[in-house]
């Protein structure tokens, strides 16, 4: 039994490839990876539709600039057909099926760009060769064969001609339909690729890149559905409710809505926070010197470190969307609040106010309730509580 | 984060568009909450380093302590133990990242090397809160120092100093034919009240029926000089060898060897001023003449003869003087050396090849490298012509080495 817990200790020490086992890093690589899944879901589903009156107007080939793959693959595939197969593409799937196919594709990308980064740099010029020599093949090899064939049949000419079978130089811009496609899929999917990239291959550049494609997704859907914008030029995206609605969720304090969009910033946090914070910890541990990787101490403080920030994560992401949520419905007890107060003429037009419930009221009640919520830390002294309860199970646990 | 939140709410709210100011409201309500988890500093910090005097090149273990006494969990604290940027550490690391729930503690051990020799400090400790999400860094000190001394290295110069061409007429204590302290019994007398009992020969006193004292015959011991040039002109070479570094060590080596001889050694360094350890003998001598040694910095220009006058009056007559020096860059050398000499005292320079040095840092050409060996070979010829034993000492030839080549 000793010689087995001897061994179990040995075995525990803050290398690289033994932290990627790790359960506690484990956690937050796939909480990061969900995250983002959840976010992509969730953001196809708020900003992947075309507008009403765009889908009445046109037919189901055209395309609105929407966060959606599947109407820019269909209308390339009337246009030139498609090189990737529909499976992979999604095309002619509806909803979250439409996602498996570019999804398994981003995750074989992800999978070989770890690989090819972790190559030895002799092994990655060699693949790099390789790609332009196929790629260059790819793009020379079918106009040289048809331009050659053609000549046994047609005679010598020149590869370009009004005549179709004596016209070549189509040929060389074949490629340029993978370009398209992949252009198409990348707009959906290349926060899910990059962001994969991150979590696993340990790079935060990517995920934050990912956080600001999606902000910038954000603004200029929120800017191309701005009533003065739609007014001059209409893209066909579809603008989101600009009153955010009564709450009927969790007991009335948020609406649909708020809950939906509430839930894209918390999956951003999360995916942001969770995917950093596991390559913060095996950047601290890579710079360890290798005593102290092999250091019990080390080891018992960085399980400490990851554990309580776990927990931290866990606990301040869940109070953020409650506090949210609630600073979202402020506006509402401070209207409730004046209601009690009846009587004068000054309560009733408070009551009855719009702008309080619109967006100006809305964000200036929010933003004092967060600013309340700031200033309580200085007067509830929950650290000291929960050091207590710390120590008396600690004690318990000793008894 | 801050800024992006209020970016997002304000155009948000510029273009009515609530996605925009959720976000910014869900990322100050992250920053506020955060602003909830406060680390602190409050810890008991012990920092253990076995010995305080080192010698050049020695490590040294030192191994920190912190405990957390308070009622509250540390939350993650970075504690980095501040070390000299003359030291290296050899083994482990200065930091650490904790988590310390109330009343537990923990340990950091790293090893430190120390190749330059001086006073140094370890320490304060830096202690660094950095909340979880990397949002706020807070950052205090706990004003602990620990005093380091890092003598030069002693080198064992027994056999050199046998082998070598300098003088042997000082061996440690030779005894004189006059009452004193000392070992060899020199004769009896009557006792007195203030001789201490141990000194009572019993035997005399049960044969006489008289208070007779044993006398014992007086040590005397050698005094030798040395005298370290610490001018600026001794910084040249690198920082780990140049002629003050050699000359540290070999002052340190000399005197070591002497002391452990019982003789006499009196230090001299001499460079923006004259530092002067009178002479002495013993451990506590020797532990006077590494420390001085241990702090003395390249600075001045002060000539050698402006040493030799001030010191003649207190060198005792015949007692040989080591000068360590590369002899650069002073004219009142030789007339130095020859009142040195013609007062009778057996003189023994010691001169690191500052040409050979400074070779080490840049590159001179061949031609006038030459021409300053030559330079320097004619003033060292020039000072043994004045009766002093010479040793150039070149940059890789050990202490022990140089000493047997020496020539006079």
């Amino acid at each position: 039994m000793e010689l087995s817990e001897k061994k179990g200790e040995k075995t525990e020490t803050l290398h690289i490839p033994v932290l990627r086992k790790k359960w506690q890093i484990l956690a937050l690589q796939i909480t990061s990876t969900v995250s983002l899944l959840l976010l992509l879901k969730r953001m196809s589903d708020i900003y992947g539709p075309c507008s009403d009156d765009f889908i009445l107007n046109n037919n189901a080939n055209t395309w609105c600039p929407s966060y959606e793959h599947t109407r820019g693959l269909m209308w390339m595939e009337n246009a030139n057909g498609l090189l990737i197969p529909d499976f992979l593409l999604g095309v002619g799937q509806t909803g979250t099926m439409s996602m498996i196919g570019p999804l398994v594709l981003c995750l074989f990308a992800t999978f070989a760009i770890e690989r090819f980064w972790s190559s030895s740099q002799e092994l990655q010029n060699r693949i790099k060769q390789v790609a332009a020599a196929l790629l260059g093949a790819w793009v020379i090899l079918p106009f040289l064969f048809s331009w050659i064939f053609a000549t046994f049949s047609n005679g010598f000419h020149f590869p370009w001609n009004s005549n179709d079978s004596m016209n070549h130089i189509g040929e060389l811009f074949h490629p340029l339909g993978l370009l398209g496609e992949l252009v198409f899929l990348g707009i959906v999917f290349a926060p899910v690729l990059v962001g994969l990239i991150g979590i696993w291959g340990l790079s935060k550049r990517s995920i934050s890149w990912v956080v600001g494609y999606y902000i910038i997704v954000i603004a200029f859907h929120a800017v191309l559905t701005f009533e003065p914008i739609v007014s001059e030029v209409d893209v066909g995206l579809r603008a989101l409710p600009t009153q955010i609605g009564e709450g009927s969720m969790f007991g009335g304090l948020v609406s649909p809505l708020a809950s939906s969009l509430l839930g894209v910033a918390i999956l951003m946090l999360l995916f942001m926070e969770s995917g950093t914070a596991a390559i913060s910890h095996m950047e601290y541990a890579a710079s360890l010197p290798e005593e102290s990787k092999r250091d019990p101490e080390y080891i018992r403080q960085f399980n400490n470190v990851v554990n309580s920030h776990l927990i931290q994560l866990l606990v301040v992401v869940s109070l953020v969307g409650v506090t949210t949520a609630l600073a979202l419905a402020f506006d509402d007890l401070m209207i409730s609040i004046v209601g009690i107060l009846e009587g004068t003429q000054w309560t009733g037009q408070v009551k009855e106010s719009l702008e309080l419930q619109m967006t100006y009221g809305k964000v200036i009640s929010a933003g004092l309730f967060i600013i309340a919520v700031a200033g309580l830390r200085f007067v509830v002294p929950w650290q000291i509580i929960s050091g207590y309860v710390e120590s008396g199970i600690s004690r318990l646990r000793s008894n | 984060m801050l800024a992006g939140g209020v970016s997002l709410i304000l155009v948000g709210m510029m273009i009515s568009n609530f996605q925009m100011m959720i976000i910014g409201l869900t990322f100050i309500a992250f920053i506020s909450l955060n602003g909830w988890i406060v680390g602190q500093s409050e810890l008991e910090i012990t920092r253990l380093v076995p010995h305080s005097n080192v010698y050049k090149g020695d490590l040294i273990e030192v191994s920190l302590t912190i405990t957390n006494k308070s009622y509250r969990r540390t939350q993650l604290l970075e504690i980095f133990d501040n070390v000299p940027h003359e030291m290296k550490i050899r083994r482990g690391i200065n930091q650490i990242r904790i988590n310390l729930g109330p009343g537990q503690s923990t340990k950091l051990n790293y090893m430190l090397r120390c190749p330059l020799r001086g006073h140094f400090s370890i320490g304060p400790i830096s202690v660094r809160h950095r909340n979880a999400f990397g949002l706020f860094v807070n950052e205090s000190k706990i004003e602990d120092l620990c005093d380091i001394t890092v003598f030069p290295q002693v080198r064992d110069v027994e056999d050199a100093m046998l082998r070598a061409d300098v003088p042997k007429m000082y061996t440690g204590a030779t005894t004189l034919r006059t009452p004193g302290p000392g070992m060899e019994f020199y004769s009896l007398r009557e006792y007195l009240s203030t001789d201490p009992i141990r000194s009572i020969n019993w035997k005399a006193f049960a044969r006489t029926g008289e208070m007779m004292v044993n006398q014992k015959t007086r040590d005397a011991v050698t005094d030798v000089f040395v005298i370290l040039d610490t001018r600026e002109v001794s910084r040249i070479g690198t920082v780990l060898k140049n002629p003050l570094e050699m000359g540290a060590s070999a002052a340190a080596s000399l005197a070591s060897h002497f002391l452990k001889r019982k003789d006499s050694v009196a230090m001299v360094t001499y460079g923006s001023r004259m530092d002067f350890l009178p002479p002495d003998t013993g451990d506590k001598q020797q532990y006077k003449v590494l420390s001085r040694l241990a702090s003395v910095s390249p600075s001045g220009s002060m000539p050698l003869q402006a040493v030799t006058n001030a010191l003649s009056p207190r060198i005792s007559r015949g007692s040989p003087v080591f000068i360590i020096s590369s002899l650069e860059g002073d004219g009142t050398t030789l007339p130095a050396i020859r009142n040195l000499s013609g007062n009778g005292h057996e003189v023994i320079i010691l001169s690191p090849s500052s040409v050979d040095l400074e070779r080490l840092v840049s590159r001179i050409p061949r031609m006038a490298y030459e021409v300053l060996k030559l330079e320097r070979q004619n003033r060292l010829t020039a000072v043994s012509g004045y009766g002093a034993k010479v040793v150039d000492w070149m940059p890789d030839v050990e202490l022990s080495q140089a000493l047997v080549q020496s020539r006079g």
